[in-house]
Formats: C-alpha cells, sequence, structure tokens
C-alpha cells in the first residue's frame, strides 16, 4: 500500500478512534495503578493542620491533561483538614486555571485566608522556585488579590520549604528543577501531575523515592477521578485512549507485515 | 577582527558568567541584588528583542506583498493579523474582552490544532519507524508496544501482565537510561558553560 | 559576609572547571593527546549539506522554541543547548557558503536573531562566500510554541529543504518538524538534552545527539585539538561519578547509606 494512502487512512481512523468514544461512551473498565495510589495515600495520610503547596502552573496548551487532575487533586485536597498554599511558579497560565478551580471545587466550608490562599503567579521560573522555598514572604509580599501577605492569618507560620508537608505540581517539565530546587534541600514529599510524555523522567525520580507519587497524564486524571469518584474529562476520555491506543498496535503489526512481505519479495534484500 | 565584535562579547560573557554562578553558590546580598539587576537588564534586552522580531517580521512580509512574490496572500493575512491585534491592545487594552476574544477565541484554538496534529504525526511516524530491522529498532519497537500496552486500559483488562512487563520497561532499562542521560547530559552542560566563561567555547563567535 | 551554599554542586562544578583547565593547558603543552570516537550524526553534515548542493535545494536549520530569555532566563539548560546548537550552525553555515547552498533559519525567539545572524555571517566569512547573507536567512516566526511550529512546518513544505537540521533544546514541535520534513524528503539530523523528546527524535530522523553529544558537538566540528581536553575532563567526571555510584551501591547492599551520612 502506498504510503500517502495509508497515511490518510491513519488520519481517518484517529479522527474516528478520538471522536466515537467521547460521543458514545464504552465504559471500558481502568485499573488504578501505583502511582497514583501513591498520591491520593499521601494527601489521605496527612495529618490536620499539614501544609500542602498546589503548584497550577501549565500553559493552555496543555488544558486537556492536567485541566481534569487540577480539579481532581483540588476536590481531594478541601476534603482534607489540610492548610492549601495555591501557586504559580512557571507559566503564567496556572493563573487563569487556578482562578477557573477554585471558581469551580466544593470547598467543603474552607476560608480563604485561614484554610487556603493563592499567592499568584511568579515569573524567573528557576528563581521563583528557588525563592518560593527560601522564603515565602519575601517572594511574595501580598497574596493575589493585593492583601499584605502578613495579614493572612494561614501563613504566619508558613515561611519556608521547611513549613511544607506536601509540594504537589501540576507542571509540564522543569522535573529536575523542582527536586533540585525544592525537594532536594528539604527533603519534602513531592508529588509531581505531568504530562505523559515527561513520565520517563519523572518515574527515575520515584524509583529513587524523591518523588512520593505522580499522575501520568490524562490517564493519571481517570485514575484519581475514579479514586474521589468524581468522574469529569479524565474518565471520559479513558475510551478514546484505549481505542487509539489499539490502533496505534494495529498499524506498527501492519507496517511489519507490509516491511516482510516486500523484502520477501525483493528476495530478501 | 575588530575588539568589539570578539573581545569585547568575551569579557561581558566571563563577567556576568561569574557574577550569575557565583550569587548561586554564595548568600551575599549586594551580590545577589547585582545578580537581580542584570537578570532585569536581560528580560529588558529580551523585550525589545522581541520588538525587534516583530519589526522584522513586519518587513520580510511586506516585501514579499509589495513584490507579489510567492504566496503573497498568506504576507497579506499574517501583517493584518499582526496590525490588528496591536491596534486593539492599543486602543482597548489587553484585559478588554476585544482583547480576550482574540486570544481565546482565535489563538487558543488555532493553537490546539496545531498540537493535536501530534496525534496523527506520532501514528504515521509509529507506522514507519517501529520496523523489526535491526536489533535496536526491535528493542525500539518492543519497549513502545509494552508501555503502550501498559497506558491503554482496555489491554490492561484483557491482561494484566501488560502492565507488570511495561512497568518492569519503565522501571529498569528507561530509569537506568534517563539517569544516564541526565548525568551525562548536566555534565556536559556544566563544561559547555565553563567553556563559554573562559571565552573558548567559540562557536557563536565564527570558532576561532 | 558571604556564605556558601549548595556546597556539594559547588564543588562538583569546581571539580569540573578545574578538571576542563588543566586538560586543556596539558593538551595545548603536548603532554596529553586525546581522541573522540566518531559521532555519525556529526559526520553526516557533510553528506546532508553534499544533498542539499546536488538537489539544489536549501537546508533548514532551528533550535526549536525553548530557551527564551522572555521566559525569565531560567532556561538554563535550554540555553546552554542553544550556545551547542550555535556551534552546529557555525559548521553549517561554513559549509552552506562553500558550496553555495541556500540557508533557512527559523527562530522562536526574538532574542537568538543576534545570536544566529552573527553566527551565520561569520561562517559564510569562514566559508568564503560573506555575500550570500541576507535578512531573509534568519526568519523569526512568533515567540508562541505552536505558532511557531505551525510557521516553520510551512517553511519546510514550501521551501522543501534537502537537509532539515532541528537541533537544539525542542519541545513538542520536534514530531511535527520532524514528520514534515521527511514528507518533503529531507536528510534529518537531530540533537536534543532533553529526554523527553528524545525518543521522537530518534524515531523520525535520520540521525540524532543524544545528550551530552550536542554539547560536544561544538568541539568535534571546530577540530580543534585543545578543547579536545575539556571533552576528556567531561568524561573523567562520568567516570568518577559510575565509580561513586558503584561503590555506593556495593555500600548500601552491605547497609551502609552514603547518601543518607553525606546529608542527603
Amino acid at each position: 500500500m502506498k504510503t500517502t494512502t495509508i497515511n490518510y487512512l491513519i488520519y481517518v481512523l484517529i479522527f474516528l478512534a478520538v471522536s466515537v468514544p467521547i460521543l458514545v461512551p464504552l465504559g471500558l473498565p481502568l485499573v488504578v495503578s501505583k502511582p497514583t495510589r501513591d498520591v491520593y495515600e499521601a494527601i489521605q495520610s496527612l495529618p490536620a493542620n499539614s501544609v500542602v503547596v498546589l503548584d497550577v502552573t501549565y500553559d493552555p496548551i496543555n488544558e486537556v491533561e492536567q485541566w481534569p487532575m487540577t480539579l481532581a487533586l483540588m476536590e481531594h485536597l478541601f476534603t482534607r483538614p489540610v492548610k492549601i498554599v495555591l501557586v504559580s511558579l512557571v507559566h503564567v497560565g496556572g493563573v487563569v486555571y487556578t482562578l477557573r478551580a477554585l471558581n469551580i471545587v466544593d470547598k467543603h466550608g474552607k476560608v480563604y485566608g485561614q484554610d487556603y490562599v493563592y499567592l499568584g503567579y511568579f515569573a524567573g521560573v528557576e528563581a521563583a522556585m528557588s525563592a518560593f522555598v527560601s522564603d515565602m514572604h519575601t517572594l511574595a509580599k501580598t497574596d493575589f488579590y493585593g492583601t499584605p501577605i502578613d495579614q493572612i492569618p494561614m501563613m504566619k507560620n508558613i515561611r519556608t520549604g521547611k513549613d511544607i508537608n506536601l509540594f504537589i505540581t501540576l507542571t509540564t517539565a522543569y522535573t529536575s528543577s523542582y527536586i533540585g530546587l525544592i525537594q532536594a534541600p528539604f527533603k519534602m514529599p513531592m508529588a509531581i501531575a505531568t504530562v505523559s510524555v515527561s513520565i520517563p523522567e519523572v518515574r527515575a525520580y520515584y524509583n529513587a523515592g524523591q518523588v512520593v507519587g505522580f499522575l501520568n497524564g490524562i490517564r493519571g486524571a481517570a485514575e484519581y477521578e475514579k479514586l474521589i469518584n468524581r468522574p469529569y474529562w479524565g474518565l471520559g476520555l479513558m475510551d478514546a485512549i484505549s481505542v487509539t491506543h489499539v490502533i496505534l498496535i494495529g498499524f506498527v503489526v501492519l507496517g511489519n507485515i507490509q516491511y516482510f512481505y516486500n523484502r520477501r519479495k525483493s528476495g530478501g534484500k | 577582527m575588530v575588539w568589539y565584535r570578539r573581545e569585547l562579547p568575551l569579557t561581558i560573557t566571563f563577567v556576568l558568567g561569574i557574577l550569575i554562578s557565583s550569587d548561586y553558590f554564595l548568600v551575599f546580598a549586594p551580590l545577589q541584588k547585582t545578580a537581580v539587576t542584570f537578570n532585569d537588564f536581560a528580560t529588558i534586552v529580551a523585550t525589545f528583542a522581541l520588538g525587534l522580531g516583530a519589526a522584522s517580521l513586519t518587513l520580510m512580509h511586506s516585501k514579499k506583498i509589495i513584490d507579489r512574490s510567492g504566496e503573497w496572500y498568506h504576507s497579506v493575512l499574517l501583517v493584518a493579523s499582526l496590525l490588528s491585534v496591536v491596534a486593539v491592545g492599543l486602543i482597548f487594552g489587553v484585559p478588554s474582552d476585544a482583547f480576550q476574544f482574540q486570544f481565546k477565541n482565535i489563538y487558543s484554538p488555532l493553537e490546539a490544532t496545531v498540537f493535536s496534529l501530534l496525534a496523527f504525526y506520532l501514528l504515521t511516524t509509529a507506522y514507519r519507524a517501529l520496523r523489526i530491522r535491526t536489533v535496536e529498532t526491535t528493542v525500539f519497537l518492543v519497549s513502545a508496544l509494552a508501555v503502550v500496552m501498559m497506558n491503554a486500559p482496555v489491554t490492561e483488562f484483557l491482561w494484566g501482565g501488560f502492565t507488570n512487563i511495561g512497568s518492569w520497561v519503565l522501571n529498569v532499562p528507561n530509569t537506568a537510561g534517563q539517569r544516564g542521560i541526565l548525568i551525562g547530559a548536566a555534565i556536559g552542560a556544566v563544561a559547555l558553560a565553563i567553556r563559554t566563561i573562559l571565552g573558548r567555547e567559540t562557536g557563536y563567535l565564527g570558532g576561532k | 559576609m558571604a556564605m556558601i551554599k549548595e556546597v556539594g554542586v559547588l564543588a562538583i562544578a569546581a571539580f569540573i572547571a578545574i578538571a576542563v583547565i588543566v586538560s586543556i593547558y596539558l593538551v595545548k603543552r603536548g603532554t596529553l593527546k586525546m581522541e573522540i570516537r566518531r559521532i555519525a550524526a556529526l559526520d553526516a553534515i557533510d553528506m546532508a549539506i553534499g544533498r542539499a548542493t546536488e538537489m539544489g535545494r536549501p537546508v533548514h536549520f532551528t533550535h526549536g522554541t525553548a530557551g527564551g530569555l522572555y521566559a525569565g532566563l531560567a532556561q538554563g539548560e535550554a540555553g546552554a543547548q542553544i550556545v551547542a546548537a550555535m556551534g552546529v550552525l557555525s559548521y553549517v553555515s561554513e559549509l552552506c557558503a562553500k558550496f553555495n547552498v541556500q540557508l533557512i533559519c527559523t527562530i522562536c525567539h526574538a532574542e537568538t536573531m543576534p545570536l544566529y545572524t552573527d553566527t551565520i555571517q561569520l561562517g559564510f566569512l569562514k566559508g568564503g562566500r560573506p555575500q550570500l547573507w541576507n535578512s531573509d536567512i534568519v526568519r523569526f516566526i512568533s515567540p508562541y510554541q505552536f505558532a511557531f511550529t505551525a510557521g516553520a512546518m510551512a517553511t519546510i513544505s514550501r521551501e522543501k529543504p534537502a537537509a532539515n537540521f532541528l537541533v537544539g533544546p525542542l519541545y513538542a514541535e520536534s514530531l511535527l518538524l520532524a514528520e514534515v520534513g521527511y514528507n518533503v524528503g529531507a536528510i534529518q539530523i537531530s540533537g536534543s538534552a532533553y529526554t523527553h523528546q528524545l525518543p521522537f527524535l530518534v524515531a523520525a530522523c535520520d540521525y540524532t545527539l543524544i545528550g551530552e553529544e550536542l554539547y560536544a558537538a561544538g568541539v568535534y566540528l571546530s577540530k580543534n585539538p585543545v578543547l579536545l581536553g575539556s571533552i576528556g575532563a567531561q568524561d573523567l567526571t562520568k567516570i568518577l561519578v559510575m565509580i561513586f555510584i558503584g561503590a555506593a551501591s556495593v555500600l548500601l547492599t552491605m547497609g551502609v547509606n552514603v547518601i543518607k551520612i553525606m546529608g542527603g
């Protein structure tokens, strides 16, 4: 078969594979993986009044994978008796998603300033990360809404990385920077919720114990939604993921069959 | 070669390289202040460079329009879009609904569209590249399939063993390779930085 | 009073710095002779430019979308990759001048435009044809990732280069650019130190520089024997790291956690 024909066939099949399961859900089963469960357990096992930092920091390109994770993680955190510090350390897009998520999630009676706070976006990526864990009060003179940080009740005792009990980041890359600048100096438990393409790198840190758990792209979002029993995009897209993966496997097999057939036809050359 | 094409940039590179690196290792307030100032300088330079880039883009495409060369009508669209976004931003302001409309309803969907091409191209690349040609490509194929089958919920449901195989591939050879490449690349980056600071890495200055 | 932080990192960086300086000095003196193994991707540059000459088609070069100063200067690793990519671009532009081949560069960050301009002009000068330079060679497309990607894809589709260089800190655009390059029949030489893009580049391109091969590219292509000393210093550091990892693993098996003892 000609390459262009195969390409057009691939394009049509992928379009159908993604669109049909979204319109007609197949309800395929989903097994929750250990890294996702570890993130869930890390949050679930936090004692009361623990400090959790949720760093929402991705741009619109990664919205599909990371928006459902944002909602799922925030939903779970707001059910726990913990103090939540929201921040955006890398991409300014995080501001949009943090504010949008805060408008949507059920806060379970939590009060702004006492139980959760949003410090806003800080430019500088690695410089911002380093400054955040060195002294939050120097980096963030006010919260996102302009209230001086000294006047925010919950921030009185939260100043440096030493005061953080769990750091969760929704980042797309910069894993090494988070580990090197935030996790390693303070040995704090860190969970990473990131896009699938970054997971091989995150796994190395997970296996070393530097990351307590991770969410693997849209699948991680779906697993977390299943764990907290709040279905959203993640679970909704799993059928499309399944069908697309099966088509990928099918085309790889087809490609190899064609390759061996052509080789045989040309006398093994 | 005149001194400002070579000696001056190398001197600036050396001084600023030492300054910014020292700030990372030393806790010294005046040094930190200086480093922050130079970081701000860099941001200002980058902002001016953005203007330079926009001007270069406009000039290049305007030339195409005037000469009616190639697909000049695409250049008309580009220049018109650029000018309209600038005009709306200047007249109504960046937080205005009009400006946000352009970003949310025109740019963002276009961006998502180009990003989604990845899915199609990924499959065509997989079809083309994942062949049992040599030992290396076979290993590539087997590992890719193992991870794909681990990630797809339906294959995992068919046989739980796919999860174990995929996890092993990710936890053992992948982690080993990642760590090796990360450590090697990090050491390489440090050595490159030292060569650049010392003025030995002159690729960007023409080589000699 | 200054206080030192990140002592461990400083020690490693200082060791590498001293090793680089000493090895360059020893090679210059003639005490040390260094040889570097063949790197297929870099050897293929000559063949790629030769192909472009025969076919009468241009050469395309880009370093991708990472590494903007505007992003806050924080992408230090991306910046290092861009400097390394300039080493490759310098050689590519020298060959393009030698063989009178058109060069097209697409860039995402306007602050790299002077870097590209200077590198190419000097490369053309070295290649003996400084008059080849014109302002259309370096094309700034957009600071936004996928706007740049769309523009670069369109450039490749229209110009149909015979050789496509994707060298530097590439993000998600790597596969898109590589596929379009393949579709127009270009020979593709890529290189990145970002592990999340390497699988795509290896699958889609003809040659790939992996990790530190990219950082060694400038030294390799300059054929400067003195600078090979710095590659030797890198390799010495890696050997010491390997010995440390091996010894620490054995000690950990025996119940001695070296990392914990060192404060890790």
